[in-house]
């Protein structure tokens, strides 16, 4: 990365300025990109994930020949441009279909990164609910997510990227988006005699207070 | 014939209404200031229950968890409603590292030695004498300088300027002023190359 441009105007002073570390934090903004090839199925499954946290994600729409894993440089560089720090790149090739990668950097450089198949999704006209913008969620783990490192890495990640903006008081009644995370082990083992890599179960609810009945709007299954 | 997911919801619900708090024991970890709730415990599966009934059961009873929990915490007075106050949470990394304090100048180390002070609250408006009347301070009508346009007169000091071919005191004031300014520039780039040279790590080594 080149060196850091100078501001040569007052306003280009205030928004480099903005963009300094801070002692105590802004939201982490989310970066939605595509990968080299995708399909509708990942672009309507990132866009769900999108409503989720609107106010503090950009989304562009080319598709990029990025491979984090291998060189994660062109994504540093997009991360910065934008202001983000954590990432969901949508990819779909035939050796990795439905894939998606989450991940978020510190610094400007990547810190962890975790790679998902999405193997079921509804998008939420599927659902008679529809969701409010830009609530606060409550997020629920459940199951074991510290059997493997990838799953203690998703669980943080997933932590991360569910939360958006964090509040230091907030109205009780505001409180009416849950979404849980079920990490669900699989018994069968692949074709090369390794066991599946367990399940994750992504599902946004609405809290009604009264009655305490939760609706789902939308799922996808990791 | 196909029940859509909200009605079975909405059954399980009616059924809870008597017991709004679930029957196990809330051994789960919170992480409150992000309003998370981690529940170590493998999905409870019925018999013959599909996989979305049982992931909307154990979501019902961990979200009413978490909301007992958040509605427990300490009350904050607002003219909304009921409002609740979240502590802070340091479980997940930041996105940046934290900043660095700047470091002091020369004059500033000096200052803070001798326990000098400087209460630099300046006020907008300033009292001309040279006109008589309050002005500002900087801005368009900012108060007179000391330049030729303001001040055509400068008092000749004898043996300096009141004799033939004396040096210009006007072109003097202007040179000193430059002089000034070029000075306190350097000064500020001698303690930016200090700030510098000062030791600290950083990351962004590429």
């Amino acid at each position: 990365m080149s060196e850091p441009r100078i501001a040569t105007t007052q306003r280009g002073k205030r928004a480099l300025k903005a963009k300094e570390s801070q002692i105590f934090e802004n939201a982490k903004n989310t970066l939605f990109l595509y990968g080299k090839q995708v399909n509708d199925i990942v672009k309507e499954a990132m866009v769900e994930l999108f409503k989720l946290k609107r106010s503090c994600s950009t989304k562009l729409q080319r598709r990029n020949d990025i491979s984090p894993f291998n060189d994660s440089e062109s994504l540093e560089f997009l991360m910065e441009k934008n202001d983000c720090s954590l990432f969901v790149l949508g990819n779909h090739q035939k050796k990795r279909p439905h894939n998606l990668i989450f991940g978020r950097t510190f610094n400007g450089r990547v810190l962890d990164m975790c790679e998902y198949r999405l193997t079921g999704f509804q998008p939420s006209e599927f659902f008679e609910r529809k969701a409010p913008m830009n609530l606060k969620p409550m997020i629920a783990f459940k199951g074991d997510f510290d059997s493997t490192p990838e799953l203690v890495t998703s669980k943080s990640i997933l932590s991360d990227l569910l939360r958006n903006q964090t509040h230091d008081q907030i109205a009780i009644e505001s409180l009416r988006l849950l979404v849980t995370v079920t990490v669900v082990a699989s018994k069968r083992t692949l074709d090369n005699g390794e066991l599946e890599p367990p399940t994750i179960y992504i599902r946004p609810y609405i809290v009604e207070s009264k009655g305490g009945c939760m609706c789902p709007y939308s799922c996808s299954t990791l | 014939m196909s029940v859509s997911a909200s009605e079975i919801l909405k059954a399980q619900a009616a059924k809870r209404q008597s017991s709004a708090i679930p029957e196990r024991t809330d051994d789960l970890d919170y992480d409150i200031g992000n309003l998370i709730a981690y529940d170590s415990h493998p999905l409870l599966r019925k018999k013959g229950e599909s996989m979305e009934d049982s992931l909307n059961a154990s979501s019902l009873e961990l979200g009413q968890f978490l909301l007992s929990k958040l509605i427990a915490l300490p009350a904050v007075p607002t003219p909304i409603g009921v409002t609740v106050r979240i502590p802070v949470s340091n479980a997940l990394p930041r996105e940046k590292p934290v900043p660095r304090a700047k470091p002091k100048s020369r004059w500033e180390e000096f200052a803070q030695e001798k326990g000098i002070q400087r209460d630099r609250k300046r006020e907008r408006q300033v009292y001309d004498e040279k006109s008589g009347e309050w002005k500002e301070r900087w801005g368009k009508n900012r108060r007179t300088d000391n330049t030729q346009e303001f001040d055509p007169v400068i008092v000749a000091k004898a043996g300096v300027n009141d004799f033939e071919g004396a040096p210009d005191p006007f072109q003097a004031e202007r040179k000193a002023k430059k002089d000034r300014v070029k000075k306190n520039k350097s000064q500020q780039i001698a303690n930016e190359r200090r700030a510098k040279r000062t030791k600290h790590d950083d990351w962004k080594s590429r």
